[in-house]
């Protein structure tokens, strides 16, 4: 069970495990490809994995953007009461617009962006209490 | 034929007209703006010039800036690609105002079927089917309200100048018309520069199929053919083949929608390549939609079964050639198939996804036809539509065809920005796919799931032995890999 790995070339590996091929890209990111199916490294800490879950979401107070876009309208005030799933605003980028949902019910606490504006990747866009 | 062709687009289509036009020998111009310098269209052509900022409205859509740039560098014609302007009568009438053949039909043919409202009361006019609607744009509230109570709800909203989904929803009951309308109306102001939306009566799980057609300067038309381009997510297609499934159960379909759509284009003195879109119910009758008055996206699965390439003709007939083809000349042989791959995230609600491409890894072999953009280190701008190739395999027979495509997507592989290779993956494996049991509304519910984790940890962990480098995992963590 002791797999012969070798580089063919820099970040891509060729890897024979119990008789099986596998080939992995990888990128800086992290992000490899193990036989063309895409794979996210993560680190998981277990005092992290303890708050994953269902408690995750109720924790969230911050909606941030995905990706980088342009708000084209506001669909909550500060406030309102939303429930999970809600729509929260929708954003627009390559020509696609996407609503942002609300992770979970709770009140409204601010809308920290205004219609037309364009945002940032990771940026906070909504505020729940 | 042409001096000098300047290519007024971006993206994979640019390199495909480029292409063409290396193969004819002709000098090509590409066009690019600020996010575009790099663009791999740029690199094969032989010229190329600057339009401006990346947003397309101060770049791709500048008719005055792409008219300058033909001017400057001596182009006597002008290929419009898909979207942007090429479906803009103004563009066209600009370009031949300027003494320079636009690669595609006539204003005036682009004004009697570019709008939708228009072609639908052309196809009217000719007795071809259409879709129970609006004959008009829609100017009011309550004008829409009475129409769409006499019709039936569910209705369609769309744009009268679009296409590929833009400006376009489906309202289910009458309190949802107005924001519906306004939206739809806003997205189809900003997409095509005209407000104008019209009604429709949505059709209960539709087959879109389609007509490709051909016409030369003299008046004679004929049609390649079917593409059928049921799987869609929010109306824009992901998945086009030829022939449509149907095409086994009634092989006299095509010739009677063809019948239909060269109908329609003659009626509007029609030249060049264009499509007519049709919807087909559960009893096979079908309803014209619009026609796209361009070259589209999913051209190659018509050239993979007809042996014919239409950018070749497309310059032949803007040239003022005869069409050399008789309808009989016309054979379909084998089955295509193309996916669309897109800088989207699947495992999140399709999310756009730009950025640089940090790993590339393309498919060949058998039957293999990409048509791409794109390259490793290109960084996929966010001013655009987030189509990276089309992925196109020729086969046989359809169910062969599919484990082909399945067999390309396998070598296929893209890192630095998400992409949906793995939900064709997994849409390709789906029984009602297999079957050829399509409809436009089959991918709203279509669940995409993250593949399998890898065989345990022992691969992770072989590859970070591999790497010294890495620095090593305190006791308390360990590393895992997911694909959400």
């Amino acid at each position: 069970m002791n797999p012969d790995i070798v580089e063919i070339r820099p970040g891509v590996y060729s890897v024979l495990l119990n008789g099986r091929s596998y080939v992995i890209h990888e990128s800086s990111s992290d992000w490899i490809a193990l036989n063309a199916i895409e794979w996210e490294r993560v680190v998981i800490d277990p005092r992290l994995r303890a708050a994953a879950g269902p408690a995750a979401a109720s924790a969230i107070r911050d909606v941030k953007a995905a990706m980088p876009g342009k708000v084209v309208r506001l669909l909550a005030n500060p406030g309102d009461t939303v429930e999970a799933g809600q729509g929260l605003l929708i954003l627009e980028a390559m020509k696609m617009q996407n609503e942002l949902r609300s992770p979970r019910a709770g009140v409204v606490a601010a809308v920290r962006v205004a219609e037309g504006a364009t945002v940032s990747s990771g940026q906070v866009l909504v505020t729940l209490e | 034929m042409f001096r000098k062709v300047l290519v007024a687009n971006r993206g994979e289509i640019a390199v495909r007209v480029l292409r063409a036009l290396r193969e004819r020998r002709i000098p090509s111009v590409a066009v690019y703006s600020d996010a575009d310098r790099k663009s791999l269209a740029v690199q094969l052509a032989d010229e190329a010039a600057y339009l401006g900022p990346s947003p397309s409205s101060e770049s791709y859509l500048r008719i005055d800036k792409l008219l300058a740039a033909a001017r400057a560098h001596g182009a006597d014609a002008i290929h419009p690609g898909y979207g942007f302007l090429s479906e803009n009568a103004e563009f066209a009438a600009a370009c031949a105002d300027a003494g320079i053949t636009f690669i595609g039909p006539s204003a005036a043919s682009i004004r009697a079927l570019g709008s939708k409202t228009a072609a639908r009361q052309l196809a009217l006019s000719v007795g071809a089917p259409v879709v129970p609607g609006t004959d008009a744009a829609i100017t009011d509230l309550a004008e829409a309200k009475r129409i769409a109570s006499r019709i039936g709800y569910p209705v369609m909203i769309k744009a009268a100048a679009g296409g590929g989904g833009k400006g376009m929803r489906v309202v289910e009951n009458e309190s949802s018309l107005e924001a519906a309308l306004r939206d739809a109306s806003s997205e189809a102001e900003r997409s095509f520069k005209s407000a104008e939306v019209y009604l429709e009566k949505a059709l209960i799980h539709p087959r879109h199929v389609e007509i490709q057609l051909l016409g030369d300067h003299h008046g004679h038309l004929i049609h390649l053919g079917e593409r059928e381009c049921s799987l869609q997510r929010r109306h824009q297609k992901v998945i086009e083949e030829s022939p449509s499934p149907l095409s086994a159960l009634d092989p006299t379909l095509r010739h009677r929608m063809g019948a239909a759509a060269i109908k329609i284009a003659q009626a509007a003195g029609y030249s060049n390549a264009g499509t007519a879109e049709f919807l087909v119910d559960a009893d096979r009758n079908f309803y014209f939609l619009e026609m796209n008055t361009r070259l589209q996206v999913e051209h190659p699965v018509t050239e993979l079964v007809t042996s014919l390439d239409l950018v070749h003709l497309q310059l032949d007939l803007a040239a003022g050639a005869v069409l050399p083809l008789q309808q009989d000349d016309i054979r379909w042989t084998g089955h295509a198939i193309e996916c669309r791959l897109y800088a989207e995230d699947p495992a999140n609600n399709f999310f756009p996804s730009p950025g640089v491409i940090e790993r590339l890894e393309l498919p060949s072999g058998p039957g293999v036809r990409l048509d791409s953009g794109v390259y490793e280190g290109w960084n996929v701008p966010l001013d655009y539509d987030p189509l990276l190739a089309k992925l196109a395999v020729w086969a046989p027979d359809r169910l062969t065809a599919i484990a082909r495509l399945e067999r390309a997507l396998s070598e296929t592989v893209i890192l630095g920005i998400r992409n949906n290779i793995h939900f064709f993956r997994q849409l390709l494996a789906d029984p009602a796919v297999l079957a050829g049991d399509l409809h436009t509304t089959f991918l709203n519910t279509f669940k995409y799931q993250d593949p399998p984790p890898p065989e345990g940890d022992a691969l992770a962990a072989a590859l970070a032995a591999y790497r010294p480098k890495a620095a090593p995992l305190p006791p308390s963590r360990r590393s895992a890999w997911r694909n959400a």
